[in-house]
């Protein structure tokens, strides 16, 4: 019984440190009204489901572009051409998009399931799936640089 | 009992790490890759992608004065399914076994216009299957750029294949 409850104490502990560290989010999804001609954009989210209380930052060729939390999402505008996203928890992976300009994408972000943490899973999805998803996904702030 | 029982469970578990972990590949036509890849026409291109992913068979040239241009373009899609929730639950899970598949979908397509007319076109398309647990596993980009290339060579086989007609879209006949 004692091992039970030190048990859901550790786990309420862990939850309510992911929750603090979560930044304050912004609204729910609207799509970025004015893209420049010249660029590209990438709606990088994630949906609630399992793993809830790890995150991770994305990285675009190497650059963190977001730090990517369970219900959120962050629109990534870019210059076109070739882009590595990658992400790291214990595991690493990673997706890449040929950005066309005046084109957008949609970058899932997920969590399975690791050793010790889940580990992220990135896949880009086509508009007709994300726009079912992302709408109940909150905007994440922008980096700190 | 006891040992009968252990041989077959063995069996089945080793049966399913063989099949679960597979990663397949399949590029459609079924064609052989060329040893040696030459070029074998010339003229404008239209392409925004990296040019590793180019068909080597064609070459960058200026427009010849029977007008024809090559437009290349590629497509991809991914999928990816995974069984994280029995994963979660599945001791084998430690020792490697599968918690999810993924499948990349890359198509490319080479079209040759005599002005905004195609005259003929190339597709290839490159399927992909692979497995991942949580000690192993591709990623997307991984196999994005192994279909894209498994692409490209299979353009290539196609049109070493139809050399002759290429030799006549390059000559004055082919006109008339």
């Amino acid at each position: 019984m004692k091992r039970t409850i030190s048990h859901a104490l550790l786990i309420a502990i862990l939850l309510d440190v992911a929750t603090a560290c979560a930044p304050t989010l912004g609204q729910l999804y609207k799509p970025v009204d004015v893209v420049p001609r010249d660029k590209a954009i990438v709606y990088i989210y994630r949906t609630s489901g399992m793993g809830a209380a790890v995150f991770y930052d994305v990285k675009a060729n190497g650059r963190v572009v977001t730090t990517l939390y369970s219900g959120t999402y962050y629109p990534y505008i870019t210059d076109p051409g070739e882009i590595e996203f990658s992400a790291k928890t214990e595991a690493s992976d990673s997706a890449t998009i040929d950005a066309k300009a005046g084109q957008a994408y949609y970058l899932k972000g997920t969590v399975g399931i690791g050793f010790i943490i889940g580990h992220p899973h990135l896949t880009v999805v086509s508009a007709e799936e994300a726009e079912k998803e992302i709408v109940e996904c909150k905007l994440l702030p922008e980096p700190k640089e | 009992m006891y040992e009968k029982w252990f041989r077959g469970y063995t069996t089945l578990i080793l049966f399913l790490f063989a099949c679960a972990g597979c990663s397949t590949v399949s590029v459609t036509p079924n064609l052989s890759i060329l040893n040696k890849v030459s070029v074998l026409i010339k003229g404008p291109i239209q392409y925004d992608g990296k040019s590793e992913y180019l068909p080597r068979t064609i070459s960058e040239g200026s427009i010849s004065e029977y007008g024809l241009t090559f437009r290349f373009t590629t497509t991809e899609a991914q999928e990816r399914s995974g069984w994280d929730v029995l994963a979660l639950f599945n001791p084998l899970t430690l020792f490697g076994f599968p918690t999810g598949d993924l499948t990349s979908t890359v198509t490319g397509r080479l079209e040759i216009l005599k002005e905004t007319a195609i005259i003929k076109s190339y597709t290839a398309t490159c399927v992909q299957k692979a497995s991942k647990g949580i000690y192993y596993g591709e990623n997307f980009s991984q196999l994005r750029r192994k279909g894209l290339l498994a692409v490209r060579d299979n353009i290539e086989t196609q049109m070493s294949q139809d050399r002759e007609f290429l030799e006549k879209a390059e000559s004055k006949a082919f006109l008339q």
